[in-house]
C-alpha cells in the first residue's frame, strides 16, 4: 500500500493533478503514517555507502560524488515503542551529481 | 567450566548455509527452528559479497552494489574457488585474500545476525555435493577463521531433504528423492537416498551460471528492449542501457529491478506489467506501459529450464540400474516457484514434484536441524561474557559531535587511548539506516553520520579484534536530534489535541495530534467520522477544536489554539452523521495553527489560519462548556457530601457559584462582542474546570481503579473459559501499560474500562452459559414488559431451540430482538459535544 501511494504521488509531481486526487492521496498518506509507518523518499540526497537505508544501483562510471538520481521503491520505517525501524530498503538508481 | 559458558547446552544447535549467491544462520531450540535476520535491513539472506573500499570493509548488501562498478575490490562467488591456490589481490588493501579468508568475513557477519546474546563456540556449515576433501576442508578452517572452536559439515542437498523430512508430514520418507536447487545465481541436483532413518546423497550435477538473474536479463533483453524499440525512436538501444557510460545505464537498472518484480508477480498471476517512463533518441517523452503474460515469459525462459532438466535426467538415467523409483522432487531455490519450472520437471522426469519447504531457508534450517542433532564439544557463551580480554578493557573513547543539528549529516571523530593495532571498529544507527562497515580503529577515528530528518538518531559505536570478534568495551550511545532548533524553531511545549465526542461515557476527550517535544514544524493529515447529523439551516453546528496542553487533561482545562465551527445556517446540505471530515492540522516553527477541513459529503473546504497571538473563543461553544461544568460540579458534589468530604465540598461549592455567574454573563454577550469579556470568561472556565478536575479527586480515581480492577478480574475469569488467542492478545493489550494509564486521568482511565467492558462482552457473547443465563432473564420478565406477546412468545420458541443447539450466534440476535421489543428502556440524553468521532 505505502509504495502503491509513493507511486501514485511520484507520477503526480511536477503535473497539475486533479486536486480531489491529491487529497486523495494525502489521505492515504496519512493513513499510512497513522498505521505507525514513515514513508521516506531519499531523492536527490547524496549517497554514500554507510547508508543501509537504501539498495542502490550505480548508474554511470563514477563511484564518488553520487547523488540519488531515481527512487524505485522508497524507504520504511515502523514505530515500535518509540523508536524508529527499518522496515523496507529503498530501492534507488545513484549516479554522478549534476 | 569457563565461567563465561552460560548456555548449557549439550547440541550444537547453529546452522549456517554458507552460499555461492546468498548465505543465512538458523538455530534449533528444542525442534523448533528460527532463522536470524539481518539486524541492518531486517533480511533473512545476506549476500555472499566482500567488498574493501577504501576506508571500510562491507559485507553483503552493500558490498554487492559495489560489484560491477569497482571488481577489482569486490568480491563475489568465491565459494567456487575454495581450497584452491587462487587468491585475489585487494588493490585497495595492497595485499592478497584468499575465498578461505573471504569466506570468513560473511561467516562473522553471520555471527551479528543472533540477537539472543549467545557466541556460539560450535556450528554446522553446508557445502555443495560436489565439494572434494580440500575444498571441505577449506570451508572447515573459514569456520575457525571466524572464531567458532568446532565446525561441523553437511552436504546442502541433504540439508534440505532434512528440511523436508522434518516437515512433520506422515509421508512415508524411505527411498529416493531428487533434490533440484534453481537458484538466483546457481543450479544444483542431487539423488538423495533415505534409508533406515539415514540419508546419504548418490549422485549430483550442476551448474555455476544459471539462475534467476539469467530469467530477469531475459525480460530485459527479449521483451522490454523489443518493446521500446515498436514505441520510439531509438539507435543502439542495447548499448546505451548495458554500457556503463551509456545515457540509458540508470534506466537499465531500473529495468532489471522491474523485470524480476514481474517474474516474481508471474508466479502467481497470468500477466503482469511494467511500466517507465524514458525519453527516445528524439527527445519524446515516453511514458511506456507494457503488459506479459505468463505464456510470453515461459516462452523465453523455456531453453534454460531444459538445460536443468536434461542434468536431472542426466543422473536419474545413470541409476536407473540401480533399482528403485525416484519418489519425488523436493524443490529448492527462489526460481522454483516459477510454474513452469515445475509443471516441465513433472512432465520431463514423470516424477511429482514437492514443494512443501520454503526453498529460501531450506538448507539454513536443515542445517540446524542437524545441529540440533550433534552434540557439542564446546557449551554457548554469552555475547556480553565474550572476548573480555584485560586488553579491551583498557581502550577508553572520548567523543565529540554536535548533539543537535540541522545538517543531513553530521561530523563525528573518537580519541582512542588504549591498544589500537589491528583493531577495527563500526558504527551503526539502531534505527537500521546506517553502517559505516568495519574501520581499522586508530587513536582518532572520524566518521560522516547519515541522520533521519526530524527524528532522534541513535548511533551504537562498536569494537572488533583483529578477528573481527566483538570487544567487550562499555561505549555510551551516540545520539544526535536532527531538527529545527533554529530561532524560531522549537519542539513544542505541550500536546495538541483534538476535541472528540465520547458517545459512550457521554463527554468529550482529548486526541493527540502533535506530542509534547515533537520538533516544529508538524503537519498531520487525520480522518474524522461525524458523530452526529448537522441539519442543514439549523443552528446545530460541528466544531473542530484544537487545542493545547495535557492529553490526560479534561478538554476544558485546556487551552483552546484554533477553532472551525461550521454552522447548520450555512451549509448546503445535511452533513450525515458517519460521513468523513478530512483534517489537516499544521503548526509552522512561528506558531501559527492552520488547520484545513474537507467535508467529503458536501465536497466542502473550510480553512482557517490562526494567529498564536490572539484566542479564538466561540461563545455558545463556552456556554455549552461552563453548563457542562456545571452539571458535572453539582453532581461531583452529591457526591462529595454523601462521603461527608466536607473540606472538598466547600471548594467545590465556589467552584459552582462562579460558574453560575460565568454563565450569567455570557447569556448577556452576543457572538460579536468586540470586548475582552469573552476571553477573561474563558479564562475563569477552564481555572473553574481545573477546579473541578481537583475537587474530589482522589475519591474518584480511587473509584474508577477498583471499576477497573473489578471489571479486569471478572474478564480474566471469562477469558478462562473460552479458548480464544484473539481475545487474549486484546486483554493483553488493553492491561499492558496498566500502571501508566492508571496515573493518568479519569478520561483515560474511563476510556480503559469502556474497552475492558467491550472485551468482557466480547468474551461473554461466545459463552454459551453465559448468554444461557441471560436470555433466562428476558424470558422471566413479565411479558407485559414487552411491546409484542406474540413476536415475544416465537422469540421464545426459538431462543429455546438456539439454546438446545448451543448456537451462541442465535441466542444473541434473538436476546437483541427481545431487548428491542421492551417497552421501557433506559436511554440517555444525546451528548451536545463537537460532532466529530
Amino acid at each position: 500500500m505505502a509504495n502503491l501511494v509513493f507511486e501514485l504521488d511520484k507520477r503526480m509531481a511536477g503535473k497539475e493533478p486533479n486536486p480531489a486526487l491529491v487529497r486523495i492521496c494525502d489521505k492515504m498518506k496519512g493513513v499510512i503514517e497513522e498505521s505507525g509507518i514513515y514513508l521516506y523518499n531519499p531523492v536527490g540526497e547524496k549517497y554514500a555507502e554507510t547508508r543501509t537505508d537504501v539498495e542502490a544501483n550505480i548508474s554511470g562510471t563514477s563511484l564518488t560524488n553520487l547523488i540519488i538520481k531515481e527512487v524505485i521503491k522508497p524507504v520504511l520505517y515502523i514505530d515500535e515503542n518509540g523508536k524508529r525501524k527499518l522496515v523496507q530498503k529503498g530501492v534507488v538508481v545513484v549516479g554522478r551529481e549534476g | 567450566m569457563n565461567s563465561n559458558d552460560i548456555f548449557m547446552s549439550s547440541t550444537i544447535n547453529f546452522g549456517i548455509d554458507l552460499g555461492t549467491t546468498n548465505s543465512l544462520i538458523a538455530k534449533c531450540d528444542n525442534g523448533v527452528v528460527d532463522v536470524f535476520k539481518n539486524p541492518v535491513g531486517h533480511k533473512e539472506t545476506l549476500p555472499s559479497v566482500v567488498g574493501f573500499r577504501k576506508e571500510r570493509i562491507l559485507v553483503g548488501d552493500k558490498a554487492r552494489e559495489y560489484l560491477e562498478k569497482d571488481p577489482g575490490n569486490v568480491f563475489s562467488c568465491f565459494k567456487r574457488k575454495m581450497g584452491t591456490s587462487e587468491s585475489f589481490f585487494v588493490p585497495n588493501l595492497g595485499d592478497f585474500r584468499t575465498p578461505m579468508q573471504l569466506s570468513a568475513m560473511v561467516l562473522k557477519e553471520l555471527r551479528n545476525f543472533i540477537y539472543t546474546a549467545e557466541s556460539p563456540q560450535s556450528v554446522v556449515i553446508t557445502i555443495p555435493a560436489s565439494f572434494d576433501t580440500v575444498q571441505s576442508n577449506a570451508t572447515k578452517q573459514a569456520g575457525y577463521d571466524a572464531g567458532f572452536k568446532e565446525v561441523v559439515l553437511l552436504q546442502e542437498p541433504i540439508a534440505a531433504s532434512l528440511a523436508f523430512a522434518n516437515k512433520g508430514n506422515d509421508m512415508e520418507k524411505e527411498g529416493r528423492w531428487l533434490v533440484y536447487d534453481l537458484g538466483g545465481g546457481t543450479f544444483d541436483v542431487a539423488l538423495v537416498q533415505f534409508r533406515d532413518g539415514e540419508m546419504r546423497i548418490t549422485d549430483h550435477e550442476g551448474n555455476n551460471y544459471l539462475g534467476g538473474l539469467d530469467f530477469d536479463n531475459l525480460i530485459v533483453e527479449e521483451l522490454i528492449v523489443p518493446y521500446m524499440q515498436s514505441q520510439g525512436h531509438y539507435t543502439d538501444l542495447m548499448n546505451s542501457l548495458k554500457s556503463a557510460s551509456g545515457k540509458r545505464n540508470a534506466l537499465y537498472y531500473e529495468l532489471v529491478y522491474k523485470a524480476e518484480e514481474a517474474k516474481i508477480m508471474l508466479s502467481n498471476q497470468q500477466k503482469a506489467e511494467i511500466e517507465f517512463e524514458t525519453e527516445d533518441d528524439n527527445g519524446e517523452e515516453q511514458e511506456l506501459i507494457m503488459t506479459i503474460s505468463r505464456e510470453v515469459f515461459n516462452d523465453i525462459i523455456r531453453e534454460r529450464i531444459e538445460e536443468t532438466i536434461e542434468f536431472a535426467k542426466m543422473i536419474i538415467d545413470r541409476h536407473s540400474a540401480d533399482g528403485g523409483k525416484v519418489k519425488e522432487v523436493i524443490l529448492i531455490g527462489g526460481s522454483t516457484y516459477i510454474p513452469l519450472v515445475r509443471s516441465m520437471l513433472q512432465e520431463g522426469l514423470g516424477i511429482p514434484v514437492n514443494a512443501s519447504v520454503d526453498p529460501t531457508t531450506a538448507v539454513a534450517i536443515g542445517a540446524a536441524y542437524f545441529a540440533g542433532t550433534k552434540t557439542a564439544s564446546y557449551t554457548i557463551q554469552s555475547t556480553l561474557a565474550a572476548n573480555t580480554d584485560a586488553k579491551a578493557e583498557e581502550l577508553q573513547v572520548k567523543m565529540a559531535y554536535q548533539k543537535n543539528t540541522n545538517d543531513r549529516e553530521e561530523y563525528f571523530s573518537a580519541l582512542i587511548t588504549g591498544d589500537t593495532d589491528g583493531r577495527f571498529y563500526r558504527i551503526t544507527r539502531d534505527d537500521g539506516g546506517f553502517d559505516s562497515g568495519l574501520k581499522p580503529l586508530a587513536k582518532r577515528i572520524e566518521e560522516v553520520l547519515t541522520l533521519l530528518p526530524n527524528a532522534l538518531n541513535q548511533f551504537h559505536l562498536k569494537f572488533f579484534d583483529a578477528e573481527q570478534m566483538p570487544l567487550a568495551v562499555s561505549i555510551s550511545t551516540i545520539s544526535i536530534v536532527h531538527g529545527k532548533y533554529s530561532l524560531y524553531g522549537q519542539p513544542l511545549p505541550n500536546d495538541i489535541c483534538l476535541e472528540v465526542d465520547d458517545n459512550l461515557n457521554h463527554l468529550t476527550h482529548l486526541e493527540v495530534l502533535f506530542e509534547k517535544n515533537e520538533i516544529l514544524p508538524v503537519k498531520k493529515t487525520i480522518t474524522k467520522t461525524i458523530s452526529r447529523t448537522i441539519v442543514k439551516g439549523s443552528t446545530d453546528q460541528l466544531l473542530i477544536n484544537v487545542l493545547e496542553g495535557s492529553r490526560y487533561a479534561t478538554a476544558q482545562s485546556n487551552l483552546p489554539i484554533g477553532v472551525i465551527c461550521i454552522n447548520g445556517k450555512d451549509i448546503d446540505r445535511d452533513l450525515i452523521k458517519g460521513s468523513d471530515v478530512d483534517l489537516t492540522i499544521e503548526i509552522t516553527e512561528s506558531r501559527d495553527i492552520k488547520i484545513n477541513a474537507y467535508l467529503s459529503i458536501a465536497d466542502k473546504e473550510y480553512a482557517e489560519v490562526f494567529s498564536p497571538t490572539s484566542r479564538n473563543i466561540n461563545i455558545s461553544r463556552l456556554k455549552d462548556e461552563t453548563d457542562y461544568l456545571l452539571r458535572i460540579a453539582n453532581k461531583n458534589m452529591s457526591k462529595l457530601v454523601d462521603a461527608e468530604d466536607f473540606e472538598a465540598g466547600a471548594k467545590l461549592r465556589e467552584t459552582i457559584k462562579q460558574l453560575e455567574q460565568i454563565l450569567k454573563r455570557l447569556r448577556l454577550l452576543k457572538e460579536d462582542d468586540v470586548t475582552d469579556e469573552k476571553y477573561k470568561l474563558e479564562e475563569q472556565k477552564r481555572r473553574m474546570a481545573l477546579s473541578i478536575d481537583m475537587a474530589g479527586k482522589d475519591n474518584r480515581i480511587r473509584e474508577l481503579r477498583e471499576d477497573y480492577f473489578g471489571w479486569k478480574a471478572s474478564t480474566a475469569h471469562y477469558l478462562s473459559r473460552v479458548d480464544n488467542e484473539a481475545l487474549l492478545r486484546k486483554f493483553g493489550q488493553i492491561t499492558r501499560d496498566e500502571n501508566e494509564f492508571l496515573s493518568g486521568s479519569e478520561a483515560i482511565i474511563k476510556r480503559r474500562i469502556e474497552e475492558m467492558r467491550q472485551l468482557s462482552w466480547d468474551i461473554r457473547k461466545k459463552d454459551i452459559d453465559y448468554l444461557a443465563g441471560l436470555y433466562m432473564l428476558y424470558v422471566i420478565r413479565d411479558p407485559e414488559d414487552y411491546k409484542d406477546q406474540n413476536r415475544l412468545k416465537l422469540l421464545i420458541e426459538r431462543g429455546d431451540a438456539a439454546l438446545q443447539r448451543k448456537s451462541t450466534e442465535e441466542l444473541l440476535a434473538i436476546i437483541y430482538q427481545m431487548y428491542d421489543l421492551l417497552i421501557n428502556k433506559e436511554t440517555e440524553e444525546p451528548l451536545k459535544g463537537t460532532g466529530l468521532s
